[in-house]
């Protein structure tokens, strides 16, 4: 392949309402789980200074926990960020603000010893979106003034969006090979692991899969999900090469997170709602933004 | 065809190249970290990778104990909050700094439990240890591997 022609498939022609509706999507989905989460995001404020293992930007910019003010206020302007980068408000501003504070956020909830897996993929979405011309099209700041025309700018921040999915898939399988090897899918790792995520859960208090607790009673069963996992996410890159190996690898990658959720009780809802994977599809013409009257009804 | 934009306008060649590699490369540079190595958002996703090669599990929890000595645990949003692998990692933390961390974190908690109606047949709680075959555990064998490992005990102290 040229460079020419990768800079044709990377730079290909889009509706400006893709990414448009990706923005609503991605952004909408943020406002409700911020607002959602906000006691959880704010519960840092009581943790001992002693569990304070800072990551990311927040391991390069603290060394101890901050004030309770300085943990709430950060959390309160995401959550006004997100309103306005969801609505395509001066996106110019509220796009980048938004991706930087609710990295912040974000990150500072990780650096409790413990780092989730459920909100990096949305948070790199955010990132690409605020700092792409994602607000040309069912925004705000079209109804205000409409952008000039810029042939080709909205299709490569789509495929970003669909390659970094991509690229999480593909960087879990390859965790996989790299920590246990093929032995991942060949023995008894995921089935004891199963039981030891369900029985932890049990024993702390906390909901656990009855699902997950009775299959750990049939071993056969273990080693063909884990092999079935691990090429869902190494085949990832298939996703890039049309809609229709886009659809069936979506459709795989969700059945893994359902799975997740029945056997494991672990919730992933970025792309258990389909949002991880909306990139790779065409997301204007999805019939709820005829139902919110932002495209028009097909004559 | 459309005219190409002036390269340095937003959305033009220079941003989509600049944008487009550094993300990648942010993304994919858990590559070059040992594996296992994890941070946020640019992770490796190392979550379920190691799995387990035994069905060997050690647990730490905070046991509530009523005056008639029956124990049940201590949910996660009374230890740290409402997500279990917080809660498990503020245990865990707490009994790698030894007794004082550990008496310390069960203090907080009885505190936070004596406030809560639903907790008033409590007298006291336990940060226990306890080794279990995860396997065994769930084809009915609840019982641990050893004794329990008592880390802190402390009353819970009401007004």
């Amino acid at each position: 392949m040229t460079p020419a022609a990768i800079d044709a498939w990377y730079r290909s022609d889009a509706p400006p309402e893709r990414l448009a509706a990706l923005r609503l999507l991605v952004g909408g989905f943020a406002t409700v789980y911020l607002a959602a989460r906000v006691v959880h995001l704010i519960s840092f404020v009581d943790f001992a200074p002693r569990s304070f293992a800072p990551v990311g930007v927040v391991d390069l910019l603290l060394g101890a926990p901050l004030p309770a003010a300085l943990v709430v206020a950060p959390v309160l302007l995401a959550l006004l960020l997100a309103v306005a980068f969801t609505l395509g408000w001066r996106h110019r501003v509220t796009g980048p603000a938004f991706a930087a504070t609710l990295l912040w956020v974000l990150s500072y909830r990780n650096s409790w010893g413990m780092i989730f897996h459920t909100e990096n993929l949305m948070v790199v979405h955010v990132i690409v979106l605020g700092l792409t011309p994602a607000a040309d099209a069912w925004s705000l700041d079209v109804r205000r003034r409409p952008p000039p025309p810029r042939p080709r700018a909205h299709g490569w921040p789509v495929r970003l969006l669909a390659l970094v999915t991509v690229a999480t898939y593909v960087l879990a399988g390859l965790a996989k090979l790299r920590l246990s090897g093929l032995s991942w899918a060949t023995s008894d790792l995921l089935r004891n692991y199963i039981a030891y995520d369900n029985l932890r859960k049990l024993e702390l208090g906390d909901a656990h899969s009855p699902l997950g607790a009775a299959l750990v009673a049939h071993g056969w069963l273990f080693p063909p999900l884990a092999g079935a996992s691990l090429v869902v996410e190494l085949l990832a890159p298939a996703a890039l090469f049309g809609p229709r190996l886009a659809r069936w690898w979506s459709l795989a990658a969700w059945a893994f997170h359902a799975g997740v959720l029945a056997i494991m009780a672990i919730f992933f809802p970025y792309p258990l709602l389909g949002l991880a994977f909306a990139p790779l599809f065409a997301a204007e013409r999805l019939p709820l933004w005829r139902w919110l009257r932002l495209s028009p009804r097909p004559s | 065809m459309a005219p190409e934009p002036d390269r340095w306008r937003a959305g033009g060649p220079v941003h989509a190249w600049a944008l487009g590699g550094l993300v990648l490369a942010l993304v994919l540079s858990p590559l070059c970290r040992p594996p296992g190595a994890d941070s946020f958002p640019f992770s490796s996703y190392p979550m379920f990778a190691h799995g387990r090669p035994t069905a060997e599990t050690l647990v730490h929890h905070l046991l509530a104990v009523t005056a008639d000595g029956a124990r049940r645990p201590v949910p996660p949003r009374l230890v740290a909050n409402d997500e279990v692998l917080q809660a498990a990692e503020t245990l865990r933390k707490a009994i790698r700094g030894g007794k004082r961390p550990s008496a310390a974190l069960c203090r907080s908690v009885a505190a936070r439990l004596a406030d809560d109606p639903a907790w008033s047949d409590v007298v006291r709680l336990e940060l226990v240890s306890e080794r279990f075959d995860a396997i065994a555990y769930f084809a009915g064998d609840t019982a641990p591997l050893a004794a329990p490992r008592v880390r802190a005990r402390c009353k819970v102290k009401r007004p």
